[in-house]
């Protein structure tokens, strides 16, 4: 390689002189020694290639992800405001979480929450799915796109709209359950009620992207199986509980460890609409989080929390890794 | 020939860095702002006088979506903009960490400073406990006032709350049967958020912010201020309440001729301006004392700003007397300064409409209250009220869990 007799490092020499040669070439010319100098092995050829590729994207996840990572951890061990002078205090911010009510209510409302939307939400969106999925139903495009629009929309801009319609006296919603003849309710000021309320406008807002993606499991179950099936006398219940339901399994697990990886970190919602309110009912980890970082000066407490929050994902999402081998079937 | 390629592409590189270099300023300063296009649209208008003094200096807005976590996240990367806004409450928190440039040696060498100038109360805040050197120069500042709705009261035959106030009869009883009398067809006699309950406890005799580290709500006075807010809807229907207000927020309420008073801050009247209906500004009521809240907002220079000189020449205009001058004449906050805010430049500022502008600077307005774990304390307090608003909980016994709650925290 001789490196030793060049100012450049061998892959920046590399960028400016080689001229790509393929392995007949480089056979011919290994006697060449002054060539030689400036050419690189087949093997680091790839080795180059391979990391020139995904280098803007490990670029990426060093600078924005891994790095900010790390430095939240080393910050979670620290008294700090946010600037100005960071104390080390050990493990005193972990110690105060568990001893802090307000963050243990924090913590039971995302669960809550997130087990609406895995209980709620998740079905809903299969059963949309199949819905959608049927050839008799005459524009099916148009539906999907319909169920797919809260996506797009802008969550801030939703939050407005489901305010309104969460209104006690005005809102839609209780127009509706007025019309079925039940007592009207006080969504976002009654803490028993503010985050059904929250799980109703995010299950809205976020069936349409599950859905997509039942859609396409649903696309890639080849036909042979439910002509198998109906030759078998299966009705519509059997194909569905034995055919359709394990082949999805496969998109039914990404949903689920997706859906609640993103429900643990509900803030937007509960930012715009309820300010954690009324009396904590919708304080959500991240919520909590935001305002010991970003208004209290709490900046070293704030990370401890997410650290937690980091925590408690990769045990939910080690739990479901283990128990999927009990119930995902890869064809 | 790829080499030449090279070198042109290496020239482009350099000459676009060269174009961004060659502005037509020799110095500039980062301005960092709260508030709406408006607000930005007017600030332009102030830098556009500036720049005719100091035509060298460019000054560079910025305007973010979420302020304090964006100053927050400068200040950590060492990266402050070099004048930005700071509240009276949030200084402590900021002077305390060490990020605000102390600007008493260039006040003492600005011979257009003036410090007498000043309303005292309101450039104390920003000075240091102990060694009381100024580190940041208030902006301005909005007292809470008394909408009212003239036509309203008109019809009703009733004085208004500047008459009323005048002739010494606008205690809180006075405002409450005034309330009742207005409170028909629809209408309440006053609007309030329930946020805005911090204009009551001084007025009925709560003395509830006594240290830094004192903060004492759990007293009869408080509770009486408290109760006596929330009673206006639970007990007495004169304003609407929280499920009504949520529906329609009160200042949409006065705006709409669905609420006769509005108790609100300097920064509506001129939204309001353009109402199709009189209206005017009165006191607030009283109690046992009197009493109302300020917002109070100043310049500050950060501590790493690579450009203090500079940095406190921006300040100083927008603050001095000139700057001050084209401030009022917009009017959306009251002076600082004591000879613009008593000067007709402020008090003309909707002189068609009639209003009492002067109502702004009566003269119980110097009590700043400040303490430790500011926003926590609030959210403690808040958090504790919520239930007394809906009439779930008596006033007082919310308090002494607020107190608790407030205990906890000063002793961190």
């Amino acid at each position: 390689m001789g490196r030793g007799h060049s100012p450049f490092p061998f892959f920046i020499k590399f960028l400016i002189f080689n001229k790509f040669p393929n392995i007949k070439k480089k056979k011919r010319k290994v006697k060449d020694s002054q060539m030689k100098e400036t050419r690189l092995s087949y093997k680091h050829q790839q080795w180059f290639w391979g990391y020139l590729f995904i280098f803007p994207a490990m670029l990426g996840f060093f600078l924005f992800m891994l790095y900010p990572m790390l430095s939240g951890i080393l910050m979670s061990f620290t008294k700090w405001g946010g600037f100005g002078s960071q104390e080390w205090i050990g493990t005193a911010n972990y110690v105060k979480m568990f001893n802090d009510k307000h963050f243990i209510v924090a913590v039971w409302n995302t669960i809550y929450y997130t087990l609406g939307i895995l209980t709620i939400g998740v079905p809903l969106a299969l059963i949309l799915a199949v819905f959608l999925n049927q050839k008799f139903l005459k524009g099916r495009n148009f539906f999907r796109a319909i169920y797919y629009l809260p996506v797009i929309s802008m969550m801030v801009a939703v939050s407005m709209l489901w305010k309104w319609l969460l209104s006690t006296n005005h809102g839609l919603v209780n127009y509706f359950i007025e019309l079925i003849g039940l007592p009207p309710v006080n969504w976002l000021l009654d803490p028993r009620w503010a985050m059904p309320g929250l799980i109703l406008m995010s299950i809205w807002k976020g069936t349409g992207f599950n859905m997509v993606i039942f859609l396409a499991g649903l696309q890639g179950i080849p036909q042979v199986y439910y002509e198998v099936a109906d030759i078998d006398g299966a009705n519509w219940w059997h194909k569905f509980r034995h055919v359709t339901l394990p082949l999805l399994s496969p998109a039914t697990f990404f949903i689920i460890i997706t859906t609640m990886i993103h429900s643990f970190q509900i803030f937007q919602q509960a930012y715009i609409m309820t300010e954690g309110g009324p009396q904590e009912s919708t304080t959500t980890i991240v919520y909590y989080v935001y305002k010991n970082a970003f208004e209290w000066f709490h900046m070293g407490y704030a990370c401890a929390q997410a650290v937690l929050l980091l925590i408690i994902l990769i045990l939910a999402t080690y739990v479901q890794k283990e128990l999927q081998k009990k119930w995902v079937f890869y064809e | 020939m790829k080499r030449k390629f090279l070198v042109f592409v290496l020239l482009i590189i350099v000459a676009i860095f060269l174009m961004n270099a060659g502005s037509v300023y020799a110095e500039k300063v980062s301005l960092m702002m709260w508030g709406g296009a408006i607000e930005e649209k007017e600030m332009k208008g102030y830098l556009a006088a500036f720049n005719e003094e100091y035509p060298d200096i460019e000054v560079e807005i910025i305007r973010p979506a979420d302020y304090w976590p964006k100053l927050m996240s400068m200040m950590a990367a060492g990266t402050p903009p070099d004048v930005f806004y700071m509240g009276f409450p949030e200084f402590v928190s900021y002077h305390e960490k060490g990020a605000i440039l102390n600007l008493q040696s260039y006040i003492n060498a600005d011979s257009n400073f003036y410090e007498s100038d000043f309303f005292p109360g309101l450039l104390g805040a920003f000075k240091d406990r102990d060694t009381k050197e100024i580190f940041g120069i208030p902006k301005d500042w909005s007292t809470y006032v008394m909408y009212y709705n003239k036509e309203m009261f008109k019809k009703a035959g009733l004085p208004t709350p500047n008459e009323m106030f005048g002739c010494g009869q606008w205690s809180w009883q006075d405002f409450l049967d005034t309330a009742k009398k207005l409170t028909k067809d629809g209408v309440h006699g006053v609007a309030l958020d329930a946020g805005r309950w911090k204009v009551f406890p001084p007025q009925g005799g709560a003395n509830w912010v006594q240290g830094i580290n004192k903060v004492v709500v759990d007293t009869p006075e408080f509770a009486e201020a408290i109760q006596f807010n929330a009673d206006l809807w639970l007990k007495h229907n004169v304003a609407p309440d929280m499920t009504e207000q949520a529906d329609q927020g009160p200042s949409d309420r006065f705006a709409h001729e669905k609420a006769a008073m509005y108790i609100c801050g300097r920064w509506k009247a001129m939204s309001y301006k353009d109402l199709d209906f009189e209206w005017d500004i009165a006191p607030l009521p009283y109690n046992k004392g009197m009493y109302t809240w300020v917002d109070l907002v100043a310049y500050c220079v950060a501590k790493d700003s690579k450009n203090p000189d500079d940095a406190y020449k921006l300040a100083s205009f927008l603050t001095g007397k000139k700057g001050q001058e084209i401030m009022a004449a917009a009017g959306h906050a009251i002076p600082i300064r004591r000879s613009i805010a008593y000067s007709s430049e402020f008090a003309d500022v909707l002189p068609e409409r009639g209003i009492h502008n002067t109502v702004h600077l009566m003269p119980y307005y110097e009590t700043m209250l400040v303490f430790n774990h500011w926003g926590e304390v609030w959210t403690a307090i808040n958090r504790a009220l919520e239930p007394v608003w809906m009439g779930e909980e008596k006033a007082e016994d919310a308090l002494q869990k607020a107190q608790k709650e407030i205990y906890r925290l000063m002793a961190e």
